[in-house]
């Protein structure tokens, strides 16, 4: 026991090698010089990459034997004869049942594939496609049946297990066909999803009730309809070596840093983990400093947030069976923005972002600057209010500290209990948090009511902030707060704000300071301010972002407003 | 290796913390003791000679871009004027942040912590310090970003607030103390300025060495400013300071402010702001004395001698035993180190390495 202590004690005080991973975000001059070492090699996601071979029997027993299809009471494998040329060849499909379309199998798989029809049955070799009589070719079984014999609108030719199995995992079908050594995997995703809900979190008045859902595809086609421009670029990549979870990186190729989007692509396919399982795990897993509580890439089930945010440069990564999207890098001033903002006119947003700001400062010094004041500053307060807390306080038998983090707690229980009973008594965990802790505790003199109102103030401040990962800093910082100013009052709180000034500072999410628009680098008429401008004024893409390009919409962009003015 | 640059902005607030923090550690009423109430016109003539000296060391590092004041001294006399330079410089930066430890922390357990221990209180300066340094100078940089302009802002309140107690009469007689303690003894006021130290260290932090006549040409004419503000507000309202015992006199200015019947104590809320621009002083105080000791002894991390000279920096505050001495060692011994190692060694360094330059040009 002693000795664990001296090591911890030691090693706090022991010299430590500075980390050497820093990336930061270079400015576009040098874009042209950047390169990308960060390539995705299939190889680091799958090791095993076995090959198909030509013998069925083999691949049969292989896939057999990875599927474990003896016990495995999902995975059906269906072995038939099909016909070709009017020949009979061996094959089988795989599939799991409850994630394909079997209706899609039977009749555009099965039916084409083994029935006798004109286009197995016809005996010419060559076919009459061709223009060019140079481009004349051996009759090939495999081009036959993919071009031929499965009338599906997306067929895929595999050649290594790795990606059948990732297929079939994913709801495709696979059909292997004796002699050729490639597998067809045909899309026939069929499973039950989540239809595209209102948001649950994020919920706003004016802007679009739509949200994302657990289903990657359907994240993705709701980008694709909501940006209808070419330049958006969806890549796929896996994470968990036995979960293998799609992950997409989304981007706007002619707008996002490519050195940004290397990185999101480098540390993303650098991931060693078993199993990914939620957005929310990702998040922790590609982070810039994961010491520090500070959420460093916004998490948002929002469409409209995660397109705004990549036509200003960001990059979203879609994670499947997970209806949150990560965008990065996230800064402070995202975090304290709401999705209403944009929809709201300026002056109206501007509002909210100051009681926000305000918010966001109460909920984290006020039960500490209670202390700090209550206890070595009361000149601060006006005479007639010390004298109310002083009443308020004579029959209460504690300290200020002790009664203040007593009601922290309480309702941070309070909070967390509300998250995990039923919806039906809901209600009634407001009754017992009102009533009991409040109005009996005021009575039971364990507590003054001047408290109850910073606490209920603290309360209602937390829940102005819009990020819930913020809200959880939020929360456990103040209690700091309420340390240093019970131990220092204001010198503590100020040791506080300067430590708390130096770890924002010091933070970074890929290669963005985390401060950045409140303080240098802000360019005018940006969208990145953190008070909005008007819509017009909106001209440039935020600078910290070094995007490829900088103009968000021409000088004036009312030209109804300005006919004779527009400049071309 | 901390490789971060500082911009602009941050390195003028370098600058603008040292002259922030002598203002809130009683300067202007060290000033107006030596003068009376001609301060203000020492005021502005100690700016004159400030600027004219901004404009020579701008001027004499020219030929050494991205040089700082140990890179000249290796440059003229190799690495033992290096390492004379360097210790000296250690030395003053060691002194200068456990004067203002001490006189601040003193000056806090009058006003607030009168039942607390002296070193208690430094404690919370030291932390601050330790973890600023861990962090690294961009980090500082920023934060001192953040605060200043805050400060700054704050100290500019207690300006204006203070106009209804202003009397102009006050700044009579001219000549206060009289012609020679104006200009011929009041020149060494000079060591107000003791931020001009600051830019014959600076050059290698900055991102664009080019700016450097900027940042310094615009950092002294605000601390000249702002220097001559809170000298002729104190003048102008508190014409009894120099022979009273307070403290502190910029905190007598905020004692001295109410706003209506609701807040008439707010200098609670402006002790809060100095502690954070003392705090941001000292932090970059201990990176300078860090970067020193990493320039002298050719280390490759630096950071690992934070708590020793955190440790260092506590004693040597702990040494003195109570504010006057704290004063007597500001005014003297500071006050003459400021000014013949910095403005008279240092600017000699410059201007002979300047000369070899010239005369290696012409060989």
């Amino acid at each position: 026991m002693g000795n664990k202590f001296l090591n911890k004690f030691t090693n706090f005080f022991a010299y430590k090698q500075p980390s050497n991973y820093d990336f930061t975000l270079p400015s576009v001059g040098s874009l042209a010089d950047s390169t990308n070492d960060n390539t995705y090699t299939e190889d680091v996601l799958d090791p095993v990459s076995k090959k198909i071979n030509s013998s069925i029997d083999e691949n049969l027993n292989y896939i057999k034997a990875r599927y474990n299809s003896l016990i495995n009471s999902d995975i059906d494998i269906r072995e038939f004869y099909i016909i070709a040329m009017d020949k009979r060849f061996k094959a089988f499909l795989i599939y799991i049942d409850g994630m394909t379309n079997a209706d899609s199998i039977n009749h555009f798989i099965l039916k084409p594939l083994m029935l006798r029809n004109k286009t197995n049955t016809c005996q010419k070799k060559t076919p009459k496609i061709t223009q060019d009589s140079s481009d004349k070719k051996e009759f090939s079984l495999e081009d036959h049946i993919s071009n031929c014999l499965l009338p599906q609108n997306k067929v895929t030719l595999v050649e290594d297990f790795s990606q059948v199995i990732s297929d079939i995992n994913m709801g495709n079908c696979i059909v292997f066909v004796d002699t050729i050594s490639v597998a067809y995997s045909v899309d026939v995703k069929g499973f039950k999803q989540r239809s595209i809900s209102t948001p649950q979190n994020e919920i706003i008045v004016r802007g679009s009730q739509e949200a994302f859902v657990e289903t990657l595809r359907t994240n993705t086609s709701i980008l694709r309809r909501l940006i209808n421009n070419e330049n958006l670029i969806i890549e796929n990549s896996t994470v968990g070596k036995v979960s293998n979870t799609k992950v997409a990186i989304c981007y706007m190729n002619n707008i996002a840093n490519a050195d940004l989007v290397a990185e999101v692509q480098y540390r993303i396919n650098n991931i060693e983990v078993d199993a990914l399982l939620s957005s929310g795990q990702l998040e922790q897993l590609i982070q810039d400093n994961s010491s520090n509580m500070f959420p460093q890439i916004v998490a948002s089930e929002r469409p409209d947030k995660a397109v705004a945010s990549l036509l200003d440069g960001k990059v979203i990564v879609i994670v499947n069976g997970s209806p949150y999207v990560l965008i990065m890098p996230g800064i402070l001033n995202d975090f304290l923005a709401s999705p209403e903002d944009v929809n709201l006119k300026f002056q109206f947003s501007n509002l909210a972002k100051i009681i926000r700001l305000f918010a966001s400062a109460l909920a984290l010094l006020l039960p500490g600057l209670y202390v700090a004041i209550t206890n070595y500053h009361q000149e601060l307060l006006p005479t007639e209010l010390i004298f109310a807390i002083a009443a308020s306080r004579e029959s209460v038998p504690f300290p200020i500290i002790f009664e203040l983090l007593l009601m922290e707690l309480s309702f941070e229980l309070l909070r967390e209990a509300g998250l995990r009973v039923p919806s039906p008594i809901g209600p009634t965990m407001g009754i017992v948090g009102a009533l009991i802790l409040g109005d009996a505790a005021v009575k039971a003199n364990i507590v003054s009511p001047i408290l109850i109102i910073i606490v209920a103030l603290t309360a209602l401040c937390s829940f102005a902030i819009p990020d819930l990962s913020l809200n959880f800093t939020f929360r456990i910082l103040r209690f700091v707060y309420i340390f240093l100013g019970y131990i220092g009052g204001f010198l503590g709180i100020g040791l506080g704000l300067f430590i708390l000034l130096l770890s924002l500072s010091n933070l970074t999410s890929f290669g963005v300071p985390y401060v950045m628009p409140f303080l240098t680098n802000v360019n005018s008429r940006s969208t990145s301010a953190y008070f909005n401008l008007p819509i017009w004024a909106k001209e440039k893409k935020p600078k910290f972002l070094s995007t490829k390009k900088t103009e968000s919409q021409p000088h004036i962009s009312m030209r109804w407003r300005y006919p004779r003015n527009h400049i071309d | 290796m901390d490789t971060a640059k500082i911009g602009l902005f941050e390195a003028i607030l370098f600058i603008l913390v040292v002259i922030t923090n002598k203002i809130i550690l009683n300067l202007p009423k060290s000033i107006i003791i030596d003068c009376g109430s001609s301060a203000w016109i020492n005021v502005i003539y100690i700016s004159i000679i400030a600027i004219i000296f901004t404009l020579l060391i701008v001027k004499l590092f020219k030929k050494f871009e991205g040089y700082d004041i140990f890179d000249v001294s290796n440059y003229l006399g190799g690495g033992i004027l290096k390492k004379i330079s360097g210790i000296g410089y250690l030395l003053v930066f060691i002194l200068v942040a456990a004067l203002v430890l001490r006189d601040f922390t003193e000056t806090l357990k009058i006003i607030y912590y009168s039942n607390s221990p002296l070193t208690f209180i430094m404690l919370f300066f030291l932390i601050g310090c330790i973890v600023g340094n861990k962090f690294g100078l961009k980090a500082i940089a920023k934060a001192n970003l953040f605060i200043m302009p805050i400060v700054v802002l704050s100290i500019f309140i207690i300006w204006f607030s203070s106009f209804k107690s202003i009397i102009p009469e006050r700044i009579f007689p001219i000549l206060g103390n009289g012609v020679d303690k104006t200009f011929v003894s009041g020149i060494s006021n000079i060591f107000s300025y003791s931020g001009l130290t600051y830019l014959f260290l600076i050059m290698p932090y900055l991102k664009d060495c080019k700016q450097f006549k900027k940042i310094s040409i615009i950092s002294i004419i605000i601390s000249s400013i702002y220097l001559f503000l809170s000298v002729i507000t104190l003048i102008l309202v508190f014409p009894y300071i120099a022979v009273s015992d307070e403290a502190n006199s910029i905190y007598l200015l905020t004692r001295s402010l109410n706003f209506g019947r609701l807040f008439q104590r707010t200098d609670a809320l402006f002790i809060l702001l100095f502690i954070l621009s003392c705090l941001s002083y000292l932090t970059i105080t201990l990176f300078i004395i860090l970067n020193i000791f990493k320039k002298i002894t050719n280390i490759q991390d630096s950071k690992a001698m934070t708590y020793c000279f955190c440790v260092l920096i506590l004693g040597l505050a702990l040494i003195p035993n109570n504010i006057s001495e704290i004063r007597t060692i500001n005014y003297t011994l500071f006050r003459y180190s400021i000014l013949y190692f910095i403005f008279g060694f240092s600017t000699l360094i410059l201007i002979l390495a300047n000369i070899k330059k010239k005369r290696e040009k012409l060989k």
